[in-house]
């Protein structure tokens, strides 16, 4: 409304011009009404009329400005549809991130996982809280841990069967010492007992070794029992004994033996194979051996008067220039034991001085003339008077 | 189930039989396979140790096998083996691969004893 709605008694205005354009003269109405009645509500009408026009322009003006405000939200909402859009795509580019991160960890979490495993011996340190792994690595120690017990148990056992074999065989040669000789010989002396068989004793050892080992010295020497050795396992069969008693001397058992007969063919191989010459570097020796045998049960019931007896046949052989074989006789017994008893003898009279020096000329038979003289030792014995030297110095 | 050993033993050697040419790749794969299954449970370390006295024991008969490495690469655990079977005739070979798998076996069993 304007300011021309209430107020009629206003001046010149345009309720007071009709549609010609020209004012109302004030006499000339048409319809009788009294002129300035009909003037004003013309005016009025006018003024209505007016006011109407502008109500209308106000609500176009308005509607325009509230489809102005439409238009702002829904561009507002455009935008915030976009920017929502564009934040779950960067949510969604965050998550894809996040993955790939938990892939890189995961990873990474096995590596150090495989490397906390590893890990020396005796202690143990899992990578991760993970059970499984834990109960693995716990599985993996069990194994590692039965194993290296095995292993060990072997090492223990190992290194038993080698002091046993060292206890029982001789360092230089190998062969069987006097220890497992005795003890093979008594299960050998048994069994032929039961079966009733023969068995053998092949006592002998090297002539003149200890010239050679005096001259040549140890190391030649211990090459050539080694030599020696070697060649006399050789000659005999794997169910025989070849052992090394100390020294130059060695005893070789022959059991499961037929007939004596035996023991002298096996015998005359190994003195032949003793004989060939030996070789060591520049050296090249001959060598002979003496030997004396025993057999089972003619001359021994037990080891150690077999042994005794082919020991005692062999000095026997050494006695008569050695490079042989004998076999023992009950006579050789009877004369060892003379002799033992003379070197005792001998030897008591040395510490009781008697004996006497006698000195017996020698003449010439043609001039009767003492020519020199011989000085001869004689025995005083106390309980047979003077000895003869034969009977004293066989 | 508990196998008896003369059934495992043909097993193992029926699994080598057919295959006369190329021994070692088929050696290979059958021990690559073992060792899945075998480390799932005792570890990378614990299937080393089985291996390496597999092989220590196996060396007795056949000296030809390589000897394992102390920290094999998972990649080459068994390069070497394949290498050792590569040198050797097909029937070689594939004997020892079957003492081989039989051994370690018998190892896992706590059976350590050899032959």
């Amino acid at each position: 409304m304007n300011k021309n709605d209430n107020d009629g008694a206003s001046g010149t205005d345009d309720s007071d011009i009709n549609t010609s354009g020209q004012p109302d003269s004030p006499g000339q109405h048409k319809d009788g009404l009294p002129a300035l009645k009909k003037k004003d509500f013309t005016r009025r009408e006018s003024t209505v009329a007016d006011d109407e026009a502008a109500l209308l322009r106000r609500e176009k003006s308005v509607t325009a400005r509230e489809d102005a405000v439409h238009l702002r939200e829904k561009a507002i909402v455009a935008c915030d549809n976009a920017a929502a859009g564009r934040e779950h795509a960067s949510h969604l580019r965050e998550a894809a991130v996040l993955a790939r991160e938990e892939q890189a960890h995961g990873r990474e979490g096995k590596a150090a996982g495989h490397a906390g495993e590893i890990h020396t011996a005796g202690t143990i340190e899992a990578a991760s809280s993970d059970p499984l792994t834990m109960m693995r690595a716990a599985n993996a120690q069990l194994v590692i841990s039965a194993i290296e017990a095995h292993r060990l148990t072997e090492q223990v056992e190992a290194a038993k069967t080698q002091l046993h074999h060292l206890a029982h065989h001789d360092v230089l040669t190998g062969l069987p010492n006097r220890l497992l000789l005795q003890d093979r010989l008594g299960q050998g002396i048994e069994l032929a007992r039961r079966q009733g068989k023969r068995l053998a004793i092949l006592f002998f050892d090297l002539d003149r070794f200890k010239h050679i080992n005096d001259s040549l010295g140890h190391t030649v020497g211990d090459q050539l029992l080694r030599s020696v050795a070697q060649r006399v396992a050789a000659c005999v069969r794997h169910s025989d004994t070849v052992s090394r008693q100390g020294g130059d001397e060695f005893v070789v058992l022959l059991s499961h033996m037929q007939q004596t007969e035996n023991a002298a063919l096996i015998a005359q191989k190994i003195l032949a194979a003793v004989a060939v010459p030996h070789f060591f570097d520049e050296h090249e020796l001959h060598v002979s051996a003496s030997m004396g045998i025993s057999t089972y049960p003619d001359d021994g019931q037990d080891a150690e008067t077999l042994i005794k007896n082919a020991d005692t046949a062999m000095y026997c052989v050494k006695e008569n220039g050695g490079s042989n074989y004998k076999f023992f006789v009950q006579e050789m017994n009877v004369r060892a034991v003379r002799r033992l008893s003379t070197e005792s003898s001998l030897r008591t009279a040395l510490e009781r001085r008697e004996f006497v020096l006698h000195y017996q000329p020698k003449i010439d038979l043609h001039t009767n003339m003492i020519i020199g003289a011989e000085a001869l030792i004689r025995w005083q014995h106390p309980e047979l008077g003077l000895c003869r030297p034969l009977s004293s110095c066989p | 189930m508990k196998t008896s050993h003369l059934p495992r033993h043909q097993i193992i050697k029926s699994l080598m039989a057919p295959h006369t040419e190329n021994v070692a790749d088929v050696s290979i794969n059958l021990w690559a396979q073992m060792a899945t299954q075998v480390i799932s449970i005792v570890g990378d370390d614990g299937f080393n140790s089985l291996y390496a006295r597999s092989i220590f024991l196996s060396r007795s008969t056949f000296p030809w096998l390589a000897p394992s490495p102390l920290a094999p690469q998972t990649d080459h655990r068994f390069a070497g083996l394949k290498m050792s079977f590569e040198e050797q005739t097909p029937a070689q070979a594939s004997e020892a691969n079957s003492l081989l798998l039989i051994t370690f076996i018998r190892v896992m069993e706590g059976r350590n004893e050899q032959k």
